[in-house]
């Protein structure tokens, strides 16, 4: 059921993800100019990496909370509760670095892409 | 002359438009890749991974505010300092193209290195902060040192008089 709860969260989180990489990664804007088809190039690439870089952090976020559980589950079997409480509080870091990940780094990125200076030359 | 110096200094302001770009869309790439390296060492119990992907993730958010931010005025400042006529005589027009340029290359040169930082970071290894700020520090004192040395040499030169 756990699981199950995590997968939807992590469904909707990377709904929203990939609404900010449309956004992020879009070539509307300024342009390089006589750089713009390499940006163009460099700008698809990112995508595509954003994308392997997502499922690979839900991937290997699903796989941190499995092996916390299965600690925690040891920890309770020998009756460490020293051992479960590492588990617990791994699988609550686990789940906060995905929400940042998925949502803090999106709006970080916008506010970068707001600062944008114009040349100084 | 002036016209040479209008392409070059496009050119270079379209770079400058390129890097930022680029900066914004790796540094977001990096700050991911940082995330997931935490991920993994925090399974693992690799503690000192979990330290410096953190510590990068900072790092990098520092390095773009500093480009984005600090970067721009503090160009404007130093380019004012660069003399913008190397004295008198036929080597005049020479010295205008030099200190026009001289601005836009190292303003580029610094947005440049702040880039690589970030590209190091994106593929996984740490951001250094302090490389990219002596990289930084390296352009301005050179471009200093050049609007100091530029009506030097045209009195040693002897053409004005």
């Amino acid at each position: 059921m756990f699981f199950a709860f995590a997968t939807n969260v992590f469904q909707s989180i990377m709904v929203r993800t990939v609404v900010a990489t449309a956004v992020l990664f879009d070539s509307t804007g300024p342009s390089g100019g006589i750089f713009a088809p390499i940006l163009d190039q460099i700008l698809s690439l990112c995508r595509d990496l954003w994308g392997v870089l997502v499922g690979l952090v839900i991937v290997v976020a699903t796989l941190a909370m499995i092996i916390s559980v299965l600690r925690g589950a040891g920890g309770m079997m020998i009756g460490g509760s020293k051992e479960t409480t590492v588990a617990v509080v791994g699988v609550v870091g686990v789940v906060l670095l995905v929400v940042i990940a998925f949502v803090a780094i999106p709006q970080l990125a916008n506010l970068m892409k707001s600062l944008t200076p114009a040349a100084p030359f | 002359m002036n016209e040479a110096l209008q392409i070059i200094q496009n050119v270079l302001r379209q770079a400058w438009v390129a890097l930022t770009i680029f900066i914004v869309s790796v540094g977001a790439l990096a700050m991911l890749a940082q995330v997931l390296r935490t991920l993994g060492a925090s399974t693992m119990g690799a503690r000192m991974w979990v330290y410096e992907s953190i510590a990068s993730i900072a790092a990098i958010l520092t390095l773009v505010l500093v480009a984005f931010l600090a970067v721009p005025p503090v160009m404007k400042a130093v380019s004012a300092s660069v003399p913008s006529s190397a004295g008198c005589g036929p080597i005049s027009e020479l010295g205008m193209l030099a200190s026009g340029l001289i601005a836009a290359i190292v303003g580029v040169r610094i947005l440049l290195s702040f880039a690589r930082t970030i590209g190091g970071a994106a593929l996984g290894g740490t951001a250094e902060i302090s490389r990219a700020l002596a990289e930084a520090v390296e352009a301005l004192f050179g471009m200093l040192l050049a609007g100091v040395v530029i009506p030097l040499v045209s009195m040693f030169i002897g053409v004005c008089h």
